[in-house]
């Protein structure tokens, strides 16, 4: 379980200081997906950083399992929306690269990558480059890469907004079905309430700048088949989108 | 494929420009510019006898200098690039002397150093190595913050950031301020071997053009451009070889 107290988060700049996040409050379950929502500028990717160990001056609690964030020891898995892959490694050095960074690769570590790229529709890829594949293919590799690690968290930060519209859905159905399998706990980054809707399990709203959460909506329709066919999906968008729309527009 | 292009490539560049220096030959006909036929003729005679030697010391020059540059400049620059505290703190010194005519100290190198091969190696790596410096550093510099991202989140250290991200992301850029540092170098050779030194390639030019035998000329620039696109291309084949992505 990962949990966040009274966290803030400060920017220094020339005129001083600049508040991202105040007073984030935030559990996250074992199992659990949750959609970070907010409108552009309101800290929902610094908050994933924070999450992630790339920012550590903060105020606040944030643990993992109890403990203080330790890159080193807690297995962290991020997918960020340029996918962070490495161009001059192979889509198979890119997937075992967070095993590599924690310790020697066993055989085993071996068979599971190929395992799990096998399972992403990555079998062929393998030995290609990253600059030699669509997005839907990169993105895939990434997933694959966090998943490959077995980790403690995964965090994406707007995973499917540079997709065209088809892969997008395609990536997501795919997410939805590999999160169900390996019950990876997860939080992602969204702007689009519909992606939130579509893949979360509790969405957090968050409010502009500086970014704190207004609210955690459990989400009723997670685990529904054909969710873009049913009648409360859309429902539960059209309440969302009510809420927010005073909150983000003034 | 790509090499046999690049083969053919370079055949038709010589074929032209033989061609070209063959007709002026023809054409203004004075000793000054022998028929390349003739220099030809005269270097596949005298080449082991004669130039092998002089061959062998300037090669050992030049890759010295350039192995010395390296070994001072890429950690230089990869630490100028990364640590922005230490790059404020070299870089004025660095941009200073970079565009300073280094050369001309060669008098002074000379005293200090002694006429053997320490002056015109230390002169070579002097005038490279701020060309290694720079190049790196911008290259460091220019790579994405968030490049970084997934190794910080996995708790990366700082030894394999370098060897996953750093340097490979820089390697284009090593070979690349290799080639032009190569440029530089071989001027720099042959200046510094037409002083105190009877071995090397610009000893043996500058040696051919006093006893007034241009073809024996002739032929030292033929093999002392010969050695530049060697290691030009061989600089090219390690691209294709390591930047494969």
């Amino acid at each position: 379980m990962v949990k966040v107290e009274g966290l803030t988060v400060r920017y220094r700049t020339n005129e001083g200081y600049f508040t991202v996040l105040k007073n984030i409050n935030l559990d996250i379950y074992d199992g659990d997906v949750l959609a970070l929502v907010g409108p552009s500028g309101c800290g929902k990717s610094t908050l994933l950083h924070v999450l992630s160990g790339i920012i550590n001056t903060y105020d606040g609690k944030v643990t993992i399992n109890g403990e203080g964030i330790n890159t080193k020891k807690h297995k962290i898995g991020l997918v960020l929306q340029d996918y962070g892959l490495l161009p001059w490694k192979s889509v198979y050095e890119n997937a075992v690269l967070g095993l590599k960074i924690k310790s020697m690769l066993t055989s085993d570590d071996r068979d599971y990558a190929l395992f799990i790229l096998d399972r992403l529709g990555l079998k062929e890829f393998v030995r290609r480059y990253p600059q030699k594949l669509s997005g839907g293919q990169r993105q895939r590799v990434a997933i694959a890469r966090a998943l490959i690690l077995k980790p403690d968290i995964l965090l994406m930060d707007e995973p499917f907004s540079a997709l065209d519209e088809i892969t997008r859905e395609e990536m997501q159905e795919l997410f939805i079905e590999i999160q169900k399998e390996y019950k990876v706990s997860t939080v992602f980054v969204t702007h689009s309430v519909e992606e939130a809707v579509y893949i979360g399990k509790r969405i957090a709203i968050m409010s502009k700048s500086p970014g704190t959460i207004k609210q955690i909506i459990h989400n009723e329709t997670y685990g529904l088949k054909d969710k873009r066919l049913c009648r409360e999906f859309y429902d539960l968008m059209i309440k969302i989108r009510k809420d927010i729309k005073e909150e983000w527009s003034t | 494929m790509k090499f046999n292009r690049k083969a053919f490539e370079y055949f038709y560049a010589l074929l032209i420009i033989f061609l070209l220096w063959y007709m002026i030959s023809q054409i203004v006909n004075i000793n000054l510019i022998p028929s390349p036929i003739l220099v030809i003729e005269n270097l596949s005679k005298t080449f082991k006898s004669k130039l092998m030697i002089h061959v062998e010391y300037s090669l050992f020059r030049i890759l010295m200098g350039i192995l010395l540059s390296l070994i001072i400049g890429v950690p230089t620059g990869i630490i100028m690039g990364y640590f922005s505290k230490i790059d404020k703190l070299l870089s004025p010194i660095v941009y200073l002397i970079y565009p300073i005519p280094k050369i001309a100290f060669l008098p002074i190198v000379m005293l200090l150093f002694g006429l053997g091969e320490m002056s015109k190696i230390f002169m070579i790596t002097v005038i490279v190595v701020f060309q290694v410096i720079v190049s790196l550093r911008d290259a460091v510099k220019g790579i994405p913050e968030n490049i970084y991202y997934s190794i910080y989140s996995l708790g990366g250290s700082w030894f394999q950031i370098l060897k996953e991200i750093i340097i490979p992301a820089s390697l284009i850029n090593i070979l690349t301020s290799i080639r032009v540092a190569l440029g530089t170098a071989i001027s720099v050779l042959f200046f510094t071997e037409t002083f105190g030194t009877e071995y090397g390639i610009g000893y043996f030019i500058m040696d051919s053009w006093t006893r007034v035998n241009y073809i024996d000329m002739y032929s030292g620039i033929i093999v002392l451009s010969l050695m530049g696109i060697i290691l030009f291309s061989t600089i090219d084949f390690l691209g294709i070889i390591f930047c494969r992505w």
